[in-house]
């Protein structure tokens, strides 16, 4: 859905580094490199990031039609 | 006993403990990880909620943004007030309104309110859900003391661990706080709880054995 | 939001309703033209249809309770 809050095992908070971890490994750097920049150094952590995929913004789609459907009924 | 911190950055702490027995080095290490009291918000109370995430969903990613800690408070099971939901002594509440205006608009842990800024969030850049246009929510959260043993987010640490030396019989510990309490306040508390329970032991004795 | 389908759909005349069409407090809502109807409104017609525009799909408007949820 959206990034969780915390490594699943650990407990680490790791939510706030999500956006700057995948903008980063969009804009090119290594997964490596920006894991071990955001401090996440614990592989339980570092898997947190790589493997989530952020399905909200699929689900916000829905919402997103039916709120254009309604502004465009005025 | 002896103490030597290692390294100290803003959560992890490092430090030997040396004339110590692995009973003690352990203890320690278990009561940081489940019985150190910390806040963590338990209850939620949701008055609009038209995002694409379902209420309970939303009060559980809230439960586990870590939260400062103010000590001051009274755990739960112990306040004099003896209610559900808490009194002032025993909870410190946060709240969230908001509506969003673009397509797209995030809602951080920013931007939750804290009554008492003692107990606020340890990161302003958690995202909590995600809304739309014309999505809105509104509520209002209390955050309780309560221990790891009970629920995870109340876990202090990410990290408590300790290598063990037999040749020089040293215990190299490595404590890594969450935010919600520094790390040596941490360590001091576990030591604090051990002795209590000790104690506690004692008078369940009840004078057995003393002649 | 809504203005007046009556004239695009002649052939069912909507029924005079004692509500406005945004009034407070009631329990369901037309996904098409958004006009709030209680269960009762929408028992007067053999089925289930919103009076004013006729679309047959219609929403549960959340109640306006506080809902207390655990954090757990």
């Amino acid at each position: 859905m959206i990034i969780p809050v915390r490594c699943f095992t650990c407990g680490k908070l790791i939510g706030d580094k999500w956006e700057t971890f995948s903008q980063r490994v969009r804009a090119g750097d290594r997964a490596q490199k920006v894991l071990d920049e955001l401090g996440l150094r614990r592989y339980c952590c570092r898997r947190m990031m790589i493997t989530h995929v952020e399905i909200i913004d699929e689900f916000l789609r829905f919402s997103q039609v039916t709120a254009r459907r309604r502004s465009e009924i005025v | 006993m002896d103490i030597k911190i290692l390294t100290r950055e803003p959560e992890t702490l490092r430090f030997i403990l040396s004339d110590a027995s692995t009973a003690f080095a352990n203890a320690l290490r278990r009561i940081m990880i489940s019985e150190v009291p910390i806040m963590a918000i338990d209850d939620v109370m949701v008055l609009e909620n038209n995002s694409v995430m379902y209420d309970e969903i939303l009060a559980h990613r809230l439960g586990l943004v870590p939260v400062t800690t103010d000590q001051s408070y009274n755990l739960p099971e112990e306040c004099s007030c003896k209610s559900e939901l808490g009194c002032e002594k025993c909870r410190a509440s946060l709240s969230l309104e908001i509506e969003a205006s673009e397509a797209s608009e995030v809602v951080y842990s920013s931007q939750l309110k804290p009554e008492n800024p003692d107990v606020r969030p340890v990161s302003d850049k958690i995202p909590i859900v995600k809304l739309t246009q014309g999505q809105r929510i509104k509520l209002e959260a209390y955050a309780r003391l309560g221990r790891g043993r009970v629920h995870a987010k109340w876990q202090p640490v990410s990290a408590a661990t300790y290598s063990y030396d037999p040749k020089t019989r040293t215990f190299n510990f490595l404590v890594e706080s969450t935010g919600t309490l520094p790390p040596e306040k941490l360590v001091l508390q576990a030591a604090r709880i051990i002795s209590q329970k000790t104690l506690g032991f004692e008078e369940g004795l009840g004078g057995i054995g003393q002649n | 939001m809504e203005a007046g389908p009556e004239e695009t759909q002649p052939e069912t005349a909507p029924p005079t309703l004692p509500v406005q069409r945004n009034p407070g407090g009631l329990f369901y809502e037309c996904i098409n033209c958004g006009s709030k109807l209680t269960a009762d409104q929408l028992a007067m017609t053999p089925e289930i249809k919103c009076p004013y525009c006729g679309y047959r799909i219609l929403r549960k408007v959340r109640p306006p309770i506080v809902k207390h949820v655990k954090a757990r």
